[in-house]
């Protein structure tokens, strides 16, 4: 518990940085929101009104107090772009975007596990090779390919799934069609991590099967079961950090997936802002995203030492 | 730019693929034709990455405008998408001796949804709402997207309940086109939600109004029963965002939408064999490269000449693009009132293309640097097109470099002109819709920045006057003779090296029925229907 | 009878177009209350045998030959989970270094419950007290407290004690120590040796004890088996193997065992072993043997007994007793 403390503790600098980073960020971005706010023959006038309600007529560092100040209280002011407020807009996008992430990352892990079981047990053997070439397979296809192929599969010639969206038209808030509608975008969003998770757990796997421990498994008599769990969670700790690690990537791929799927994410609302050079929206964005990356390491952190009981508990 | 590539061009293999797998498994095509019908839901899927604001200036471009401010609202005088004409909307009339002074006639017995009453009065709280910073819901930031339909005005009143006068600094005989673009929403409406939460709670009176928001997924439009116009055929509409143009394809050959804007050029042929309507019309659009004609070699015209007849724009229209676009000979499209019929055309000749760039003083040829967009609205599809103008160019000795930018980069750098971050440019492929309101010959190829966006250091005085002209002209028949005889000129002084037009390809389902194919890039959904 | 009969027992294993004689033609028996300890340099296949014992070296790169009689059942022929439940049960096994043969992400409570409750029926709660009661047997202190912990939270002597009751905690009948004092430093090795022969007081089991150092088995055990190259080349009561060695080997291995005192790695003989993929024909220590003659190349000698109870494989025992020539320091 206090170790929590501690992180979170030591997780406030990093905060800090990444709030500075956010900010110094969509002020180094060529372009300022008021062209895409203001057309370029718009009156003098016209244009100062507009920067003075977004507050982009003070000086740098007080506009950073300023959000700051207002940051810590968990207001995030407007979009500039959209006219909402951004806490509105970044949590019903963070939302969309963990559903298809923890989605993702729940088929990359299990799917990955299995395999690289697979491959780990029968090292070799056809199996084996089958389950290398489909993680090569996973890094080298692209998402955005394999997102159209289970498309035409699922949901054109078989029509099992739907292609694209969250919901059916008034189907929000059904947990069914919801899955319905995560099953291809996650498949093809956790499909790269896939190979890289099955290949940590193969590699895990065989590095600890070699070891003494196994043999003395054998030798109390236990069944291959129950020696698979003991291998498993001896393997486990590689493959949560490799676990941890891709959530990022997936949290990056997300921009992708959730164009080709018109997800309602994060990645597109960035992307978006980012055109528009809608300066609330990204900073908030960046900070979530990092806030995000600190949490999930802490996570991963915490996994760790839960499965590993090495790892120092202080 | 990398992974924008990267990302466009797994989109164009997938979609290959994606036509090779479909293929095969197409019903016949034949889209039964009545005549007579209503009801069903109309699900569009529409090429904006968001749902657009509600409020009467629509962002997401000229598509949330087609799509939502069309439908929300109504303005003065409608530019008729079936005609490409100007139709009298919430004024029934309109008349200006000079051009200076205009009077509006209201419609009479028009309502907004809420009840409210369309008037003179309510007319000058809209323009109040972006003219009057001391109105108490003067809103800056609609009026600064609105500034450039509202600049030349200077005065506007009520005259009588139904009268509406606005007056203009100088004489313009293309403000019909600016009022096309003023939507009035309902006073009662602003009042009631404020000037920021109205865009959630839109009143307007036109042919549709908002049933239900899902955040940037979808937006659920009901008819407005009561609509001047009649009442819309439809009994639902639903927009949903869809910026990948594969998206939109699969969605529709899985019924999820049964209308898809711009789908994949190479799925049209399966499209078609699939029995879907494929639905195209020239509309005032032009896929150009914008010259910078200050600086060798686009400042000798011979080099522009060049450029534009080695490029196989028939080719690239039938064949690359499966007809998605016809080939252009200058920045007017051919059905419009405005076109020069009698501009030189730039016939495809390999070897007059060759002669002209060695009598510029190139007979070894030149390497040039051209800007793109990766994708966005109106760019139809910048890589394969690119590649194949590398191709062609390449065969008379212009090589070409394309360096592509993400659309809003595209933007801002065209703003900046060639002075700007693309000094090192001589060329930016841009696609303008030339011809959508009378003023766009001034601006594009007459004013300068900030007041234009004439980049290229393209002058002609003869234009500049005609252009002086055409805008005090009292006689709208001679206007627009005057600003065919304009467009004419840019034509033979390829201002602009033109590409292509586009078709404005649109996929729907064969249940779709009664569309009128408009002739502009708006659309009237009032006369659509979807069959059981 | 005895309690365990070994003969003829050869394990090799397949690596590519060699083959790997780990163990060449073993034959030991052994009686209930009985410990045999087997010494030899690293290499002479001891831990093989030990786990052929156990059939833990099956697989489809092994071949493995001869007959294990064990208790009145042969062990050679067993399916895997027949095998698997003798395992742990009847025949245990302790290994060299606990911090290794321990699963270090489990707690040392989980490894003993569930070796217990493979072999018997108790229920978890049952299980663990009986765990508790294990390590008190094996002299761990306040044992409830020590259920929880994990390997690496225990000293090296309480690792091994751990291991120890592990392999005890089903009463096996044959106890197969492999080197389990060698990682130990000297006090806590006395402790656990002495813990081991205690356990085999009270319940009666035979043991086979491995350890490169005789020093460290003499106290424990009844008699020695040398080996060499996955052979036995002498084997004798302790008396006999410490006092009249007469394998040119065990005098070498005394003679290494003298000069690097109690805890040298047995390197200290001239040359090297032979690798078991080229074993050499005739006697495989010739090679490095001072007394080696022309027949030691000829043909591999068979264990002869000597004396009673004191056989040895050496074609110099043909014709004399050579003890004599070879005082050793
Ligand atoms: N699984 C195996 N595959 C191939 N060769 C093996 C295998 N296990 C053991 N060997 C070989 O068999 C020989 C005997 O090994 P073993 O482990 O029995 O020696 P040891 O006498 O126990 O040595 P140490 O004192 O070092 O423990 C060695 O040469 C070893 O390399
Ligand atoms: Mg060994």
């Amino acid at each position: 518990m206090t170790r929590l403390f501690h992180r979170f503790l030591q997780a406030i600098p990093t905060l800090f940085g990444i709030t500075l980073v956010a900010f110094a960020l969509v002020h180094i971005m060529p372009g300022s929101p008021i062209d895409a706010l203001v057309p370029p023959d718009a009156s003098a006038d016209v244009r100062a009104q507009v920067i003075h309600i977004y507050g982009l007529d003070k000086p740098l560092p007080v506009q950073y107090v300023l959000w700051l100040t207002h940051a810590v209280r968990g207001d995030f002011g407007m979009s500039i772009g959209m006219r909402v407020p951004v806490n509105q807009l970044l949590a019903q996008a963070i939302q969309n975007t963990l559903i298809l992430g923890v989605a993702a990352a729940f088929f990359s892990f299990v799917t990955g596990t299995v395999l690289g079981v697979l491959a780990g047990l029968n090292q070799g053997k056809w199996i084996d090779r089958m389950v290398s070439t489909l993680g090569l397979a996973g890094v080298s296809i692209p998402a955005y390919w394999l997102a159209m192929v289970m498309v035409i599969l699922f949901s054109i010639q078989l029509g099992w799934l739907p292609s694209s969206g969250m919901h059916s038209q008034g189907q929000e808030g059904n947990v069914l069609d919801l899955l319905a509608h995560v099953v291809i975008p996650a498949i093809a969003l956790g499909f790269t991590p896939v190979g890289v998770i099955s290949r940590m757990v193969r590699t895990s796997l065989l590095q600890v099967v070699k070891q003494d421990f196994v043999l003395a498994l054998r030798a109390k008599g236990l069944m291959r079961r129950q020696i698979l769990w003991h291998l498993l969670r001896n393997a486990a700790l590689p493959v949560l950090t490799v676990t941890g690690l891709e959530l990022g990537y997936l949290l990056g791929g997300s921009i992708l997936v959730e164009t080709i799927f018109a997800w309602p994410g994060l990645g597109g609302l960035l992307n978006s802002a980012i055109g528009l050079r809608d300066i609330p929206v990204i900073q908030a964005g960046i900070l979530l995203i990092g806030t995000l990356f600190v949490l999930m390491n802490i996570v991963v952190d915490f996994v760790n030492s839960a499965v590993d009981p090495r790892i120092q508990r202080t | 730019m990398k992974k924008w590539m990267r990302k466009s061009l797994s989109c164009s293999v997938a979609a290959t693929v994606l036509s090779l797998l479909v293929v095969g498994c197409g019903n016949s095509a034949s889209t039964p034709e009545s005549k007579q019908g209503s009801g069903g839901t109309l699900i569009i899927g529409a090429t904006f990455s968001n749902l657009p604001n509600m409020d009467v200036y629509p962002d997401q471009g000229y598509e949330g405008r087609r799509f939502v401010g069309n439908q929300l609202y109504d303005p003065l005088i409608i530019d008729n998408p079936n005609t490409n004409s100007f139709d009298p909307g919430l004024a029934s009339s309109w008349e200006s001796k000079d051009m200076k002074v205009w009077t509006f006639h209201l419609r009479s017995g028009v309502k907004f949804q809420d009840g409210t009453a369309w008037n003179a009065s309510s007319a000058v709280f809209n323009l109040d709402r972006i003219l009057n910073k001391n109105f108490q819901y003067y809103y800056p930031q609609v009026a600064a997207l609105l500034t450039a339909r509202t600049k030349e005005i200077t005065s506007y009143q009520a005259i009588d309940d139904m009268t509406l006068e606005i007056t203009l600094k100088e004489q313009d005989s293309f403000f019909p086109s600016d009022v096309t673009q003023i939507l009035f929403a309902s006073p009662t409406a602003i009042q009631k939600y404020g000037n920021d939460d109205y865009q959630n709670h839109p009143v307007g009176t036109g042919p549709f109004a908002v049933a239900k928001v899902v955040p940037r997924q979808e937006l659920d439009l009901v008819p407005n029963k009561d609509y001047w116009r009649g009442a819309p055929k439809l009994d639902q509409l639903i927009l949903k965002p869809m910026s990948d143009p594969a998206t939109r394809y699969a969605a529709l050959l899985s019924s999820q939408i049964n209308w898809a804007e711009v789908p994949p050029t190479e799925t049209i042929p399966q499209i078609k064999q699939k029995g879907f309507q494929v639905v195209t019309k020239p509309y005032p659009h032009i896929w150009a490269i914008v010259p910078d004609m200050s600086k060798p070699p686009f400042n000798d015209k011979r080099v522009r000449e060049a450029f534009v007849r080695a490029i196989d724009r028939k080719a690239m229209s039938d064949q690359l693009l499966n007809g998605a676009s016809i080939p252009a000979d200058g920045p007017m499209y051919p059905e419009s009132n405005l076109y020069p019929k009698d501009a030189p055309a730039f016939d495809y000749n390999l070897d007059l293309a060759k002669q002209l760039l060695t009598a510029a003083g190139y007979p070894n040829g030149v390497t040039i640097a051209v800007n793109m967009p990766s994708s966005g609205s109106g760019n139809m599809w910048p890589l394969p097109m690119s590649e194949f103008i590398q191709q062609q160019e390449a065969k008379i000795g212009i090589n070409i470099t394309f360096r592509t930018y993400d659309w809003n980069q595209i933007i801002t750098q065209y703003r900046a002109g060639f002075s700007g971050p693309m000094a090192d440019a001589n060329g930016i492929a841009y696609s303008l819709a030339s011809g959508t309101l009378l003023g766009d010959l001034e601006t594009s190829f007459v004013l300068k920045e900030p007041q234009g966006s004439d980049i290229m250091g393209y002058d002609n005085p003869q234009l500049d006057q005609l252009v002086r002209q055409a805008k005090a002209s009292t006689d709208p028949a001679g206007r627009d003779k005057l600003l065919a005889q304009g467009w004419g000129i840019v034509q033979s002084d390829i201002a602009l090296l033109p590409v292509v037009h586009d078709l404005n390809l649109r996929v729907l389902s064969p249940k779709v029925q009664g569309l009128v194919t408009p002739a502009t890039w708006f659309v009237d959904l009032t006369t659509v229907w979807v069959s059981k | 009878m005895p309690l365990l009969q070994v003969e003829h027992l050869s394990v090799s294993f397949k690596q590519g177009q060699h083959e790997s004689q780990a163990v060449n033609g073993i034959s030991l028996d052994l009686e209930p209350h009985q410990t045999l300890g087997v010494i030899g340099e690293s290499g002479s296949g001891k831990s093989v045998m030990l786990k052929s014992l156990m059939g833990l070296t099956r697989s489809p790169k092994t071949r493995i030959s001869g007959k294990i009689n064990f208790d009145g059942r042969e062990l050679t022929g067993l399916e895997e989970n027949e095998f698997s439940s003798v395992r742990g049960k009847e025949i245990s096994m302790v290994f060299q270094d606990a911090m290794t043969a321990l699963d270090p992400v489990f707690p040392v409570g989980d490894q003993l419950v569930e070796t217990i409750r493979r072999h018997q029926h108790l229920s978890k709660k049952d299980a663990l007290e009986k765990a508790v009661e294990l390590l008190a047997k094996v002299g761990i202190a306040s044992p409830r407290s020590r259920l929880d912990q994990y390997p690496h939270q225990m000293s090296g002597g309480m690792r091994q004690r751990v291991m120890i009751a592990i392999a005890i905690a089903c009463q096996p009948k044959l106890l197969l120590a492999d080197e389990p004092t060698t990682a130990l430093d000297v006090t806590i090795q006395a402790q656990v040796l002495s813990l081991i022969k205690e356990l085999q007081k009270e319940s009666g089991m035979g043991i086979i004890f491995v350890s490169h150092d005789i020093g460290a088995v003499a106290s424990i055990v009844d008699e020695i088996a040398v080996m060499y190259a996955g052979r036995i080349v002498e084997r004798g009561s302790v008396q006999q193997i410490i006092h009249q060695p007469s394998h040119p080997y065990t005098q070498a291995l005394l003679a290494a065992n003298v000069t690097l005192g109690m805890k040298g790695r047995l390197r200290a003989i001239q040359g090297q072993p032979p690798r078991p993929d080229r074993l050499p024909y005739g006697c495989a220590f010739a090679p490095r043997c001072q007394f080696a003659v022309d027949s030691c190349n000829g043909m591999s000698p068979k264990l002869t007994t000597i004396e009673q109870g004191h056989d040895v494989a050496c074609w110099l025992m043909e014709e004399e007793p050579v003890s004599a020539n070879m005082q050793v320091v």
